[in-house]
């Protein structure tokens, strides 16, 4: 028998055995409820608000308060507990440009940080 | 009048992943699926993730590639994202030796687990390769475009990951003899 033919035979025993699983019966109430809460093309409009809503944080905190947030390095342990939450900050263009990750730097100098 | 075809342009291509959402669900959940290690929860979260980004991103769709192509990419992107993730819980979770992150219940038949273990070890790009080419059935152009990468790059991942596989799992290559 051939080395070609084994290996087919080999492959076609592995994805047998690999069968996935249908997606649930939740699956497609799930992803329409999602897709329902896309936001719409106007969502610049926000902008101005969200600049304003910063720029009043930022001067209630206080200009001290607010250096001292920027200079200090966020820990590790930050980092990894607040892992969704950052990756739900990334901008969703950026995840599919041509950039090979879709990590923001500070998770990619975690990853490096633990050799992964 | 460019504004309006540019509206009829977007209704198209939402009309169209619509479409592709419906027809398409089951394999980017089987493809998750087999990128994440046999997790279902974690492939429909991705799968489910992947269809979101897609639909948000609809806008900057310019075409360039097949609408099928353009979501698989995402859907890739989104499983390796997942396993990094994981990744990290886990590493950090031994090193601060606190509580393990609770496990994936991924799939329990011990061949299954096997399989997906060893496909699991093996580098990126020979895992999507492999996953993609011989077990979703994609072409070896088809998941050169989806990875983005030459249809030779490929090849030579399949070949890898054969040869790591077949020394992984050298009893199953026995036992269909």
């Amino acid at each position: 028998m051939s080395t070609e033919h084994d290996d087919a035979r080999f492959v076609v025993r592995l994805r047998q055995a690999t069968e996935a699983p249908a997606p649930s019966p939740g699956f497609d109430a799930r992803l329409a409820a999602r897709l329902e809460r896309r936001p719409t093309s106007t969502w610049w409009l926000a902008l101005p608000a969200a600049a304003a809503l910063a720029l009043g944080v930022g001067l209630w905190r206080g200009p001290a308060a607010v250096d001292a947030a920027d200079a200090a390095p966020p820990s590790v342990a930050a980092l990894a507990a607040d892992d969704d939450e950052i990756y739900a900050t990334l901008d969703i263009e950026s995840a599919v440009e041509e950039s090979d990750e879709v990590f923001p730097e500070d998770y990619a100098t975690l990853a490096e940080y633990l050799d992964i | 009048m460019e504004a309006v075809s540019d509206e009829r342009a977007t209704t198209t291509l939402e009309a169209r992943l619509a479409a592709f959402v419906d027809s398409h669900r089951a394999r980017a959940v089987s493809l998750a699926w087999r990128l994440v290690g046999g997790d279902a929860a974690a492939a429909e979260d991705v799968a489910q993730e992947a269809f979101v980004q897609a639909w948000r991103a609809l806008p900057t769709f310019r075409e360039e590639a097949k609408l099928s192509t353009w979501f698989y990419r995402i859907l890739v992107r989104e499983a390796h994202a997942w396993r990094r993730r994981a990744r990290i819980k886990q590493v950090w979770s031994e090193l601060t030796g606190g509580e393990a992150a609770p496990r994936a219940p991924v799939a329990d038949d011990g061949l299954q687990r096997r399989i997906l273990a060893a496909v699991g070890a093996l580098s990126r790009g020979q895992r999507e390769a492999f996953v993609l080419v011989h077990m979703e059935g994609f072409t070896v152009a088809e998941a050169a475009e989806v990875l983005k990468t030459s249809p030779g790059t490929i090849k030579s991942h399949l070949h890898r990951a054969l040869v790591r596989l077949r020394a992984e799992l050298a009893d199953l290559r026995e036992e269909g003899r």
